[in-house]
C-alpha cells in the first residue's frame, strides 16, 4: 500500500468536497462516480492500475483527497494533476512501508474454543486468513489504518477497526448465531478469497449436521453421517467400513487429534465410536490433503475435539435406546485452561442374563485438557478410548487407544509452530474356545512438528516432521510362550514436508508442497522368500533392532485456483501420497472381522497414488454449487489368492497379490448452508477397477468400492426455535459381489463355482430416513433439553449386505445350513439385511 | 420391558435374512466332478463321478462311461460303474494302507484325469454325545477334537418301513470367524431307539486345506463374516473338481435308547 501527494496538482482541486456512497464495486466504477459527482476526468492505464478491484465509499462531504487516499489505500497508486486530469499511476518511488503484523486467536465467545478455519478479511484491501487448526492466525500489512472483519458459518460475524502502527496481538471472541438467525446474520464474506476458500477436495462436516441427521437407534454417528458426502460411500449398512473415490477401505486415514485410530467400529460396526458432542471440527481431504498429511493415499478424516470450556461449567446428556452419554466441561482455571471429558456406555448387558455373556457392552471415553501457559504457548493434552466386549465361551473383543500431548508455541507474530506426541494402539481378540484367544494388534509412536510461517498475506510456509514407530502383530495365539507362529514386524517411518500458499495474483492462487517418506522394517523378525509361483522358498530371520528393508518415496502436492470473479473458482489439484502399512482382511461382510494391519516390508511393496481432479465452484449468496471430476491411479494394490488363509498363517504373504488400481468419477454437490432449509443435493458418477496378476486371468474387474452412482439428498428444515425437521434419502449402486456361474455337489453338498470376480452387485441400495427434534423448554435456558424421534430406514428397505447360496427353510421358515446329505430340501438363494424400519426415540440436554 | 427391548433391538437392528429373488449368471462350462476316496476298510471302495450344473437344485448328471483305475505302486485296481446308482464306481478288491501314495486315474470324454493322495494316522471315536430335544426327538452333538471328518448315519424304522439321516460333520484345526460365526445348520436329529453308526476319516493336511475350502463355501458362508467367495481347492488335474482321499477309518454303531 502505498500513498503519495503529489506536489503538483491544484490543491483546491483536491480539496473539493463530495458525498458518495457506494458499495462493492469496481474502482473503474467509483472513479466514473467521482468523476460524474466532481466533473474532473481521470485518467490511467488499465494495466498498471487494478481497475476490477472491488471498492466500497461511504462519503459524506469530505475531501476528494481524502475519498482518493481511502479509495487506493494498499494500492500502490499515485495521482499527478496534469492538464486538467488527475493522472493516476503505479507508485514509482515506493518507499518501503514498514509492515507489521496481527495475529491471534479466533475464539467462541460463549465457551473459548477455538474456531478452525475461521476467516479474517482485511476489508481495504480484499485479502484476508483463514485461522489454522488450533485457531491461530496471522496476517502482515503495511502500516495504516485497516477494518479487520472476522467471520466463521454458524456465528456473527465481528468488524475490527484498527490503526496498524506495531505488531498487534488481537484475540477475538465470535458469538454464535441459531440457525433460525443464520439467514440473516450468518455468512462469509464473498470478498475473501483466499486458497482454502475454493473447498476442492475437502469437506468439513460440523457436529450440528451430525447431531441433527436421523440415525440408527437414535445414536448420532460420524461415520454414518458421511455418506452424504459424494465421493464418500459406505461399504453398506451397519458398516463403518468406508470407501473415497474408489479406494480401498485401509486407504482411509482417520485422525482424534492428531492421533490415528484404525477401527473407529462399536457393535460390529453398527455405531462408530466418536461422539458427536466431543467433536469440534471434521475436516475430510478427498485428495490433495496438502503436504503436510501422509500415510494414506486416499482420504484423510481430520477430527479435532473440543477443548473445553474456558469461562463455565457445562454438562450435556443424551438417553438413547442403546446407550447413555454424558459430557462434562469447564475451566480449570478460567479463561487459562480448561477440561472436557466425554463417555458413552451400552446397556444393552443390563437387559441379558449372565448365562447368555460374560460381557456384552461398549464404551467410549474422550478426554482433554487444555492449558494456556501464557501468549505464546498452550498445551493440550488429549486421551481417546473405545472398547467393545462380547465374550461368552466365544466371542469378540477390540478397542483402540491413543493418547496426545500438544504444544503450540508462537515463536513470534508470523511463525507458529505445534509439535504433538502422540500414541496409538489397536487390538482385536477372536475368543474361538475357552482359553483359546487369537490376537492381533497395531501400535505405533511419533513425535511431530509442524510449523506455519506468515510471511505476508500472499504467502504462507509450511514445513515439518514426522518420526514414527510401529509394531505389528499379525495375529497369534496368546498364552505361547514361544516365539510367535507369525512373525511380529516392527518398522521406523519419517517423513518431511515444505509447502507454500501463495498468491500469485488478485485472481490465481498455487500451493504447492513436496512431502518425502521413508520406511525402514527392522528385527527382531522373520522374513519370508517368496518365489514367483507364490511358494516359500527360503526363511530370514532378523536380529533385534536390526534394519533391513528401506523405502522412500516423494510425495508432490500441487493445487492452482483460478479466481473467475466473485461467484466463480477454478480448482486443478494434483496429488502423489504413499502408504506403507495395509489391512490384510480378505471379508466382504460390513461387520468388523478381524482386521490385521502390516506393514509394507520385503514381500508387500508400499501402496502409492497418483490424483488429479479439477473442479469448479459457483457461489450465490444461499447455496454453492460443486462439479469436480477426478481421476486416479494407484499401484501396490492388495487382493488375495483364492480361498486365501490370512489367519494363523505365518506364509499368509503367499496369499497376498498385488497390482493396479484405476478409479475416475465425476461429483456434484449443490448445497445450501443458510436460511431455515439447510441442505445439500449431491450425484456421483464413478468407476473403480483393479488389475491384478494371478486373480480374475489377470483381466480387469470391478473393485469391492466401485459403486457407479450415488444420489444423495440431505435436508434440515427449521420450522421455529423449537423444532426442526430433518431428512435424508440415499441411493446407492449396489455393491460388487462374486456369484455362482454353475455348482456340482460333492459329500452331499453343493459346492458353487465361480468363474469371475465380482461379476455381478447387490441389488442397488436405497433408504429414507426421517427425523424430528423439539427442544422442550420454551426458550434457551441455562437448561434446555430435547426430544428426537427418528425413523431410520423409513419405508423398510431390506438392502442387501450378504448373499448365499447354500441354505434351506425349514417348516418353520428357520434359514438353515443343511446338514442331511442323501434327501436335503432344496437349496435357496438367500441374502442377509441389517435394516428393515428402525425407529427410535432419544433425549438430550445440555446445562 | 426387559424382553421387549431385547426383541427390538435385534428385531429392529440386526441382521435378518430371507430368500432372495435375485437372478445368477450362470454358464455352460461343464467340468468332471469327483467325489469320494479309499480307506483301509474292508468291503466296497466308492468312487463317484458326475458333472457341474447350472441351476441350484438342480440334479447333478451323473458320468457312466468313465474309466477309473487306483494304482497303490504295485496293482492297478479297476473300478466299475454300478448300473442301480448311476455315477457310482466300485471295487471290492482295495485296502488302503498308511504310508502308499495313491494315484486315481480317470479316462473321461477323451480326457484323462490324475489325483494322488496318501493317508493320515487314524485316531478313535470319541464317546457319543446326544441330547434330548424339546420334542423327545435325540440330536447328535458333535464333540470331536482332533481333526478329522465323521459321517454319522442314524437308522431307525417307522411302521415297518425302514428310515435313515445321514450327515458329515468336521472338526479342523483352523481360526476362522466364518467358521466361529457361521451359520446355524440344520440340527442332527432322530428318534429314540435309532441305530447310530459312526464313522471316523483321519485327514492329512492337504485333505484338511481341501475342507476348509469346502466347508467355507457350503457351511460357514452366509453367517455374515463371510470372505470373498472362491472356488474350493482340488487335487484333481485338467480342471476337474471335488477331491480324492486316502483315509484310515474308525466305526462304531450305538442303539441310542
Amino acid at each position: 500500500m502505498l500513498l503519495i501527494a503529489p506536489q503538483a496538482i491544484s490543491q483546491n482541486v483536491l480539496d473539493k468536497e463530495l458525498t458518495l456512497q457506494l458499495n462493492d464495486v469496481t474502482l473503474e466504477e467509483a472513479l466514473d462516480a467521482i468523476s460524474n459527482e466532481t466533473d474532473i476526468s481521470f485518467s490511467y492505464s488499465t494495466r498498471s492500475i487494478p481497475v476490477d478491484h472491488k471498492v466500497s465509499i461511504d462519503a459524506r462531504n469530505q475531501k476528494l483527497s481524502e475519498v482518493l487516499d481511502q479509495l487506493f489505500l494498499g494500492l500502490q497508486i499515485e495521482y499527478v494533476w496534469l492538464e486538467n486530469k488527475l493522472i493516476l499511476r503505479k507508485s514509482k518511488n515506493a518507499v518501503v512501508d514498514q509492515k507489521y503484523t496481527i495475529s491471534g486467536y479466533v475464539l467462541d465467545l460463549n465457551d473459548g474454543e477455538t474456531l478452525i478455519g475461521a476467516t479474517i478479511l482485511v476489508e481495504e484491501l480484499g485479502i484476508g486468513t483463514i485461522a489454522n487448526a488450533y485457531g491461530f492466525y496471522s496476517i502482515t500489512l503495511p502500516a495504516g489504518n485497516y477494518t479487520l472483519e472476522y467471520s466463521y458459518i454458524g456465528y456473527q460475524n465481528q468488524i475490527k477497526p484498527i490503526s496498524l502502527q506495531g505488531n498487534m496481538n488481537i484475540d477475538v471472541n465470535l458469538e454464535f448465531s441459531s440457525s433460525l438467525l443464520q439467514e440473516v446474520v450468518v455468512t462469509v464474506s464473498d470478498s475473501v478469497q483466499t486458497v482454502d476458500k475454493v473447498h476442492s477436495n475437502i469437506t468439513q462436516l460440523s457436529n450440528t449436521t451430525i447431531l441433527q441427521k436421523p440415525s440408527v437407534l437414535g445414536e448420532p454417528d460420524v461415520i454414518k453421517s458421511l455418506d452424504i458426502l459424494p465421493g464418500i460411500q459406505l461399504f453398506n449398512d451397519g458398516s463403518t467400513f468406508f470407501n473415497v473415490r474408489g479406494g480401498n477401505r485401509d486407504q482411509n486415514q482417520i485422525l482424534v487429534d492428531e492421533a490415528p485410530i484404525y477401527n473407529p467400529a462399536h457393535l460390529l460396526g453398527l455405531f462408530s465410536s466418536f461422539t458427536p458432542e466431543a467433536i469440534k471440527d471434521i475436516k475430510i481431504y478427498k485428495g490433495n490433503a496438502g503436504a503436510d498429511f501422509g500415510g494414506r493415499i486416499s482420504s484423510v478424516m481430520d477430527i479435532h475435539t473440543k477443548d473445553g470450556n474456558m469461562k463455565n461449567f457445562h454438562m450435556n446428556g443424551r438417553l438413547g435406546l442403546v446407550t447413555t452419554q454424558l459430557s462434562l466441561e469447564g475451566p480449570i482455571a478460567k479463561e487459562k485452561s480448561s477440561f472436557f471429558l466425554s463417555g458413552r456406555r451400552s446397556y444393552i448387558d443390563a437387559f441379558l442374563s449372565n448365562e447368555d455373556f460374560d460381557q456384552f457392552y461398549f464404551f467410549d471415553i474422550t478426554g482433554k485438557i487444555n492449558l494456556r501457559l501464557n501468549d505464546n504457548n498452550r498445551l493440550f493434552l488429549s486421551i481417546f478410548s473405545s472398547n467393545d466386549q462380547y465374550i461368552d465361551s466365544e466371542g469378540l473383543a477390540w478397542k483402540n487407544i491413543a493418547g496426545t500431548i500438544r504444544w503450540n508455541h508462537t515463536f513470534n507474530d508470523r511463525l507458529f509452530a505445534n509439535t504433538t506426541f502422540y500414541s496409538s494402539k489397536y487390538e482385536y481378540k477372536l475368543i474361538s474356545a475357552p482359553g483359546q484367544v487369537w490376537s492381533n494388534h497395531i501400535a505405533n509412536a511419533s513425535l511431530k512438528t509442524d510449523f506455519s510461517f506468515y510471511r505476508n498475506p500472499q504467502s504462507t510456509h509450511k514445513f515439518g516432521f514426522k518420526l514414527s514407530g510401529h509394531n505389528f502383530n499379525p495375529g497369534n495365539l496368546e498364552g505361547n510362550n514361544d516365539a510367535p507362529f507369525v512373525p511380529k514386524r516392527n518398522a521406523t517411518e519419517f517423513s518431511l514436508y515444505y509447502s507454500n500458499e501463495r498468491q500469485l495474483s488478485p485472481r490465481w492462487l498455487l500451493t504447492y508442497g513436496l512431502r518425502l517418506s521413508t520406511w525402514t522394517n527392522f528385527g527382531r523378525t522373520i522374513e519370508y522368500t517368496i518365489d514367483e509361483d507364490y511358494l516359500v522358498t527360503d526363511t530370514t530371520t532378523y536380529e533385534d533392532r536390526s534394519s533391513y528393508n528401506d523405502y522412500a518415496n516423494l510425495e508432490p502436492r500441487i493445487k492452482l485456483t483460478y479466481i473467475v470473479n466473485d461467484k466463480n473458482f477454478l480448482a486443478f489439484n494434483y496429488a502423489r501420497s504413499a502408504q506403507y502399512i495395509n489391512l490384510i482382511s480378505n471379508s466382504i461382510s460390513p461387520f468388523n472381522n478381524l482386521e490385521v494391519w502390516l506393514p509394507a516390508s520385503i514381500n508387500i511393496k508400499p501402496q502409492t497414488a497418483d490424483q488429479i481432479s479439477l473442479g469448479w465452484t459457483h457461489k450465490r449468496k444461499k447455496w454453492q454449487l460443486n462439479l469436480e471430476g477426478y481421476y486416479k491411479e494407484m499401484q501396490n494394490q492388495i487382493d488375495y489368492a483364492n480361498q486365501a488363509e490370512l489367519l494363523l498363517n505365518p506364509h499368509f504373504e503367499a496369499e497376498i497379490r498385488s497390482g493396479r488400481g484405476t478409479a475416475y468419477g465425476f461429483e456434484a454437490v449443490l448445497s445450501k448452508q443458510t436460511g431455515k432449509l439447510t441442505g445439500s443435493v449431491a450425484y456421483v458418477l464413478s468407476k473403480s477397477t483393479r488389475e491384478i496378476e494371478g486373480i480374475n486371468d489377470g483381466e480387469s474387474y470391478a473393485a469391492l468400492s466401485d459403486r457407479p452412482v450415488q444420489f444423495s439428498v440431505n435436508a434440515l428444515f427449521q420450522k421455529s426455535q423449537r423444532s426442526s425437521f430433518s431428512g435424508t434419502l440415499m441411493i446407492l449402486s449396489g455393491s460388487p459381489v462374486t456369484t455362482p456361474t454353475s455348482f456340482y455337489q460333492y459329500a452331499g453338498r453343493t459346492v458353487p463355482i465361480y468363474t469371475e470376480k465380482n461379476n455381478d452387485r447387490l441389488p442397488t441400495y436405497h433408504r429414507l430416513d426421517l427425523g424430528w427434534s423439539y427442544r422442550l423448554n420454551k426458550v434457551e435456558r441455562k437448561f434446555n433439553h430435547f426430544l428426537s424421534i427418528s425413523f431410520f430406514n423409513f419405508y423398510g428397505q431390506k438392502n442387501s449386505v450378504l448373499r448365499s447360496f447354500n441354505k434351506i427353510v425349514l417348516d418353520d421358515d428357520t434359514i438353515v445350513v443343511p446338514t442331511e446329505i442323501n434327501n436335503p430340501e432344496e437349496l435357496k438363494s438367500t441374502h442377509r439385511f441389517v435394516y428393515q424400519v428402525v425407529p427410535s426415540i432419544s433425549y438430550s440436554f445440555n446445562l | 420391558m426387559k424382553k421387549t427391548l431385547i426383541i427390538l433391538i435385534i428385531l429392529l437392528s440386526w441382521q435378518c435374512e430371507e430368500i432372495a429373488d435375485q437372478g445368477l449368471k450362470t454358464d455352460n462350462n461343464i467340468l468332471l466332478v469327483v467325489d469320494g476316496g479309499i480307506t483301509n476298510e474292508l468291503g466296497t471302495q466308492e468312487i463317484k463321478l458326475s458333472l457341474t450344473f447350472d441351476n441350484l437344485g438342480q440334479d447333478p448328471p451323473p458320468v457312466t462311461d468313465a474309466l477309473v483305475i487306483i494304482n497303490d505302486e504295485e496293482n492297478n485296481y479297476l473300478f466299475t460303474h454300478d448300473e442301480s446308482r448311476p455315477g457310482t464306481y466300485t471295487n471290492n478288491a482295495l485296502v488302503a494302507l498308511f504310508g502308499k501314495v495313491y494315484i486315481l486315474y480317470i479316462q473321461y470324454n477323451g480326457e484323462e484325469y490324475y489325483a494322488f493322495a496318501t493317508a493320515d494316522v487314524g485316531t478313535s471315536l470319541p464317546p457319543l454325545t446326544v441330547e434330548e430335544t424339546e420334542t423327545g426327538e435325540m440330536e447328535y452333538i458333535h464333540t470331536e477334537s482332533i481333526p478329522s471328518m465323521t459321517n454319522v448315519r442314524a437308522e431307525w424304522e417307522v411302521d415297518g418301513s425302514a428310515q435313515e439321516r445321514e450327515g458329515f460333520f468336521y472338526t479342523l484345526d483352523v481360526v476362522d470367524i466364518t467358521k466361529t460365526f457361521a451359520p446355524e445348520k440344520e440340527p442332527f436329529t432322530f428318534p429314540k431307539g435309532a441305530t447310530l453308526h459312526r464313522r471316523k476319516y483321519s485327514l492329512t493336511p492337504d485333505h484338511q486345506n481341501f475342507l476348509r475350502s469346502f466347508l467355507s463355501e457350503v457351511d460357514w458362508r452366509g453367517g455374515g463374516f463371510d470372505t470373498a467367495p472362491g472356488n474350493v481347492l482340488s487335487n484333481l488335474s485338467e480342471g476337474a473338481v471335488g477331491y480324492f482321499y486316502v483315509s484310515m477309518v474308525d466305526t462304531d454303531s450305538t442303539i441310542v435308547e
